[in-house]
Order: structure tokens, then sequence, then C-alpha cells
């Protein structure tokens, strides 16, 4: 009976495994294999052995889309846990219409990232013809280059970010904030704790198993920005916001230096998987089973 | 369990394998050849391309035309990809930015049997067309689309800023008389502006300044040099000063560039024949295709691109490839993209000025401005391989000269950088 009934579950879990097998793991052994060579998609591979990462450590483009990277991930996810969990508790709340603005929060998430750069591309224009400056005018704040200064491009860049996901991350902190009984409340209540006390003692470390998955799952995301950069900003001005998967791109799709691709893909997967474990290894500590 | 496993897979593998199988032979065994036909535009109204497969395929029933479109951003990225998983379309069209890493990666057939063959006069071609698609003495592709980059003059805001149209032969400090002459922070209407997303807006000032980014023969910066640092130091200067708009900088702004023109905001703007196709759809607007602006004694500064119509090397229909193309290059394909006004006429044909061309439509002066930028205000782009990523490195320093790092520097700064692009594409 066990036998047939792991048989099942293996039938039951063999069409993702092959998905996985197909377009995840053999893509990233080929992607591997591809970093020690240099080819240009026609023409046939050559093996260069350590090159192509050898070129990588004297990019300073590669740098630079590094460190962006990491800005734009370090900045927004806690900002992204903060306000999401903020808003989750905000519409947890018995409130009217409370189903229509969880809705509302929601909207931006299942909107394409470029839909999203598309529409906030104009609003940002750093003249009193983006939406935004126009209404800062009204209480006599100067034109805010937001695109286009490096000082300003990534936190627009994060906040374009922000207003996407925002409400992906609320929903998944309301999952959390209802899967706690309310007797613990009532219990701190009657012990005489405020809200504040209530919020960091109970509600913090109960929701502490989805704050960590909504952290692993938002880093990880994060670290592929893409989309809103190359629409909003083509990674300018002056390569302010050029991101390590642009740079990817770029160098598979526009040079086509497929090798030196890999190895940056490489890079990146290396990078996420230790954060990953980092995470792993000290969520013992914060994490509440 | 294991066999079951085996079972299920080797099923999976047969069916797939009689599906492409079943498709191939269906398309080995039927009578008409379908040719696999990429270019890029909207997949949802490709337009004249249609009338053009239509009328092909009226005097040809026995080839069919599968049109393959795909917006510009990707376009490129997938016919590569396309050619690389041996799905290669048989025509495509190539924009000249990236036609010699075409060339270099095998991807392209030589026309040069087939112009030879059938006694195909090139004369009939743009010459700056022909000369972009030649490599070793070889022609790869016949020329599509090929046309000045003008400036696009706003009539109504030179009006309104009283300030007279330029000549066609001004100079480059006219263009910065012109600009200056605009007070942006007053009135929100600017002289100029630029979209730092391609070299081909920079080249003019460049030239103008009687420098270059590229050597004659490709093979050297100069982009550190006195006149292009002259030139991107001017624009920084522009820029600087808020005689260019702040997004001037911000390379994602090109819909931005149409939005000011056509809402007068703009006096002066770089435009492509699309450019102009865009805005002659905006009801009221009057502006004019112009040259760029020049050097003292020198006046080739307009730059005059094209587009490539090649056909795969991988393709197993080559003759119908060719027959397809002569049609689609040749004067039956060219009336039918002018009378649907895609694009000024190329060819050598004076007479499809009056098929292009509408009564009172502005640009009024296009075409006698064309012919005039093609007889002597001319320049060719320095196309080369690596072009793409040559073109990566420029636009960034032009990006920080713009946001206060010093011309020289910023330019110098990519030299190395770009001379290592320039040796590995020389291999």
């Amino acid at each position: 009976m066990i036998r047939a009934e792991g048989r099942a579950a293996f039938l039951f879990l063999l069409p993702n495994i092959i998905g996985f097998l197909i377009f995840s793991l053999v893509p990233t052994l080929s992607s591997f294999a591809l970093s020690f060579v240099n080819w240009g998609l026609l023409d046939k591979p050559s093996f260069t052995g350590l090159a192509n990462y050898r070129e990588l450590l004297s990019d300073s483009i590669f740098w630079l889309t590094l460190k962006n990277t990491a800005l734009y991930s370090f900045v927004k996810v806690p900002l992204n846990l903060i306000l999401s969990l903020l808003l989750a508790i905000l519409l947890n709340q018995r409130l009217r219409g409370r189903n229509f603005f969880r809705a509302v929060a929601f909207l931006p998430s299942v909107c394409s990232s470029v839909a999203v750069a598309l529409i906030w591309s104009p609003l940002l224009e750093s003249s009193k013809n983006g939406l935004i400056n126009h209404l800062l005018s009204f209480f006599g704040i100067d034109v805010i280059p937001f695109l286009v200064s490096p000082l300003w491009a990534m936190p627009s860049v994060i906040f374009v970010g922000l207003w996407k996901e925002l409400g992906y991350f609320m929903v998944i902190f309301l999952a959390g904030l209802q899967g706690i009984s309310r007797s613990y409340y009532e219990a701190a209540s009657i012990d005489g704790a405020n809200a504040r006390v209530a919020f960091f003692n109970i509600t913090l470390p109960l929701i502490s198993p989805t704050t960590f998955f909504a952290l692993t799952t938002s880093l990880i995301g994060s670290f592929q920005i893409f989309d809103l950069t190359s629409v909003l900003t083509k990674g300018g001005p002056a390569n302010a916001t050029n991101t390590l998967v642009m740079y990817i791109y770029q160098n598979g799709f526009q040079f086509f230096r497929m090798g030196y691709a890999s190895a940056l893909s490489l890079i990146l997967f290396i990078t996420i998987f230790i954060i990953t474990l980092v995470q792993n290894h000290w969520a013992d500590k914060w994490v509440f089973d | 369990m294991k066999r079951m496993v085996l079972v299920l897979l080797g099923f999976v593998l047969i069916v797939g394998s009689i599906g492409a199988q079943g498709k191939s032979e269906r398309a080995a065994q039927s009578g008409p050849v379908t040719l696999k036909y990429a270019f890029w535009g909207n997949p949802d109204a490709i337009g004249v391309e249609q009338d053009i497969i239509e009328a092909f395929e009226t005097l040809h029933p026995d080839i069919k035309i599968e049109p393959i479109v795909s917006g510009y951003a990707d376009y490129h990225t997938k016919i590569m990809t396309m050619i690389a998983g041996n799905m290669a379309p048989d025509v495509m069209r190539i924009d000249d930015y990236y036609f010699f890493d075409f060339i270099k990666l095998g991807a392209v057939e030589s026309l040069t049997p087939y112009i030879e063959r059938d006694g195909i006069d090139l004369d009939l071609y743009p010459k700056m067309g022909i000369e972009e698609a030649v490599v070793d003495g070889q022609l790869y592709g016949l020329p599509w689309g090929t046309a000045p980059l003008y400036m696009l003059l706003n009539l109504d805001v030179f009006e309104r800023a009283g300030i007279p149209l330029p000549p066609l032969d001004w100079t480059i400090d006219d263009f910065e008389r012109i600009v200056r002459s605009f007070n942006p922070k007053v009135d929100n209407v600017y002289g100029y502006a630029i979209d730092t997303n391609n070299i081909s807006i920079i080249l003019p000032a460049v030239w103008a300044k009687g420098g270059s980014l590229l050597s004659e023969d490709k093979s050297q910066y100069t982009g550190d040099q006195s006149g292009a640092v002259a030139a991107i130091q001017l624009i920084a200067d522009l820029y600087q000063q808020g005689y260019l708009p702040k997004d001037s900088v911000n390379a994602g702004n090109t819909e931005a560039l149409r939005r000011w023109f056509s809402n007068n905001s703009l006096a002066m703007m770089s435009g492509s024949a699309q450019e102009i196709l865009a805005i002659q759809n905006i009801e009221g607007m009057r502006f004019e295709a112009w040259t760029m602006p020049q050097a003292k004694g020198s006046k080739n500064t307009t730059v005059f691109k094209s587009n490539t119509i090649s056909i795969a090397k991988a393709s197993k229909q080559k003759e119908a490839a060719w027959t397809f193309t002569k049609f689609l290059r040749g004067v039956e394909g060219e009336d039918l993209y002018v009378r649907a006004k895609r694009f000024p006429p190329t060819l050598n044909i004076p007479e499809n000025w009056d098929l292009y061309l509408e009564a009172g439509r502005y640009p009024k002066m296009i075409k006698e401005n064309s012919e005039l930028i093609a007889a002597e205000y001319g320049h060719t782009l320095p196309l080369r391989t690596g072009y793409a990523a040559i073109e990566a490195k420029i636009m960034p320093a032009v990006q920080a000269a713009m946001l206060g790092k010093n011309a020289q520097q910023a330019m110098s700064e990519i030299r190395a950088d770009i001379m290592k692009i320039i040796e590995t594409n020389s291999k």
C-alpha cells in the first residue's frame, strides 16, 4: 500500500520534475558550461577556460551593476517588508470597505512590470509637466530630477518597485496575521499589555515564519531586477541604475557574448545562493515555528 | 516503478517526435513553398507588410509568406535565437547597427551571385545603403528604409518665438545660437532635446565640430580627441545651463521627446522616417524635416541610415527567398511602401515622390531636403562588428558629461574598454 502510494505521489510529481529538469536544471548546467567558452550564438563555442571570470574581476561595469543591484535589494526589501506589514495590520482591522481597499492595494502587483514602468515614466518626468513634480510645486518644492539624476534615479526605481509589490506582500502578511489566535492578545490584554507591547511580543514573533518567507522571496526577486530599470531608465543615467541582470542581458543578447553573460549569470546565482544560505542559517535565531 | 517511469518518458518522447516529424513531413509534402519573413513592427497590425505579402503571393501562388513579427526592442535577439535554434527565418530585415555582427557570425547569405546572375541594377538603390551592406566585396543584403535622420523643426514654436528657420547649410554655431534663444525657465519651451539612447543622435554634433568617434577605418577610438570632446562638452554645457530638458539625459525618454514636440514645448528634435510618420498623425502639427547643423566647410553631418533585407544562410529555400527579396526591395515592394507612407522613397525612382507626398501635408520640404541630404549632406554611421557594445560604453560617458563630468575625462576613461571591444571583434 505504501509502495502504491509512493508510486502515485511520484507520478503526480513527475510533470513538475520533468519541467524542473528541462527548464531549470539543464539550462543552469548548460550556462555553467558556457561560462568557460567564447560563443556568439551562431559560431562554434571556443573553450577559453577561466578567461571570462578573469575579465569579470577587472570589469568596472560588473562591479557597478553588482553594487546597484545590492543597493536596490538591501534598501527596497526592508522597506517593502515594513510597509507591507503595516498595511496588512491596518487592513486587518474591522474597517468599512476593507475588502475594497485590500483589492486596490493588491492591484499593482497583478500589472506587468513593463506596464507599471510605462505608467510611472511620465509621472516622474523631471519638469513641471511631470505629475509628481507638478503636485510638489504646489508646496513650493523645486523640480526633482527623479530619473535623470544619479542621486535620485535609484530611489525612484525603488519607489516604483515598492509601489508594485506592496500589495502582494501585504496579502502574505495578512494571511500570517490571520493565523494568530486571538487568545494571545486577550491574555496579553488581561496582563496589562498595550498595543505596542502586543505587537513586538506577540505579533512579530508569531508571524516570523511569514516574515522569513517574505524576506527570502523578496530578496531573491530583487536581485533579479531588470524590467523596471530597462523601461524607466535603460540603466542610466550614466549606469546609475544598471543592474546585474540588465548587464547579463546586454552581454548575451546585444553584444552576442553568451560565454561572458553565462559567467555573469553564475556569479548572480552564487550571490543569491550565499545570501539565502546565510538567511537560513540565521533563521534559527529569530524564526519561531 | 522504474519501468513505469521509463515507459512514460518513452511515450512522451515518441509522441513529441511524431508530432514534429508529422509537421515537417506535412510541410515537405504540401505544394506551395512557405517562406518565413521576419521584420519588426506591431504584431497585431503589420499594415503595409500584409499588402506586400498578398501582392507577392498573387504573383507567385507557389510561394506562401509566413510573417514573423516582434517589437523592435527584442527583435534582433529573437532572430539570433531562432537562427541558433535551427529555426532561422528565410528572409529577414536587419538593422544596420547589428548587420556586421550578423555577417561576422555567418548568419546571412551573400546576394552577389544572385545579383550578378539576374542582372539586378544596383544603381536603383541608394549608394550609402549599398555601401553599408558590402563586406569584402560581397553584398549581403538589399537596403530597406534608407533615409536620413532629420532635424525636425516645429514651425509653430519657431514662429511664436520670432526665430526664423535656419538655412539648410546652417552651422553648429547657428544651432547653439538658436537653442540659447529660447528661455525655458520662463515659458517651459526648449530649443532642442536629445535622447541619449544611441550614438546617431550625438554624431551630427561630433562631425560638425570636426571630430569623429571612430577612425576612418573604424579600427581606432577617436572619441576622446578635440572635435568629439568639443561636441560632447557643448551638449553638456547646454544641458547644465538649462537649455535642454532635464530628461534629455534619460535614455528611456523617446516617447517624451515626441510628446514635447507635439505639445509645442520643443522647437527641434532628431527624427527618423518613423518619427515623421507618427507626428504626421497628430492633427495640426506643422513641422519640417531639415538637415543637421554642419561644420564650416564640411557639410556631411546628417546621418544617413539604412536597414537591410537579407537571406539567412541557414535557409533551405534560398531561390524562393531570393524571389521574395527581389520583390520586397524591388520596384513593386517599394511602390507599396511609398503609397503607405511607411518611409520616404528610397529607390532612385523620382516618380515615387508623387506617390509619397500629399498636398498640404507636412513636412512639405521633405522631398527636396531628402534629395539634398543624399547628394550633399549625408554621412553614414561608423558601423562595424561590436557596434552595440561600443555604443553601450559611449552613451553613459556622454550622460556623465551632461551630468557635470568634464567631457574630456568622460570620453578618455572609456578608451581602454572601447579599444578592447574593437580588438576582440577584429579577430
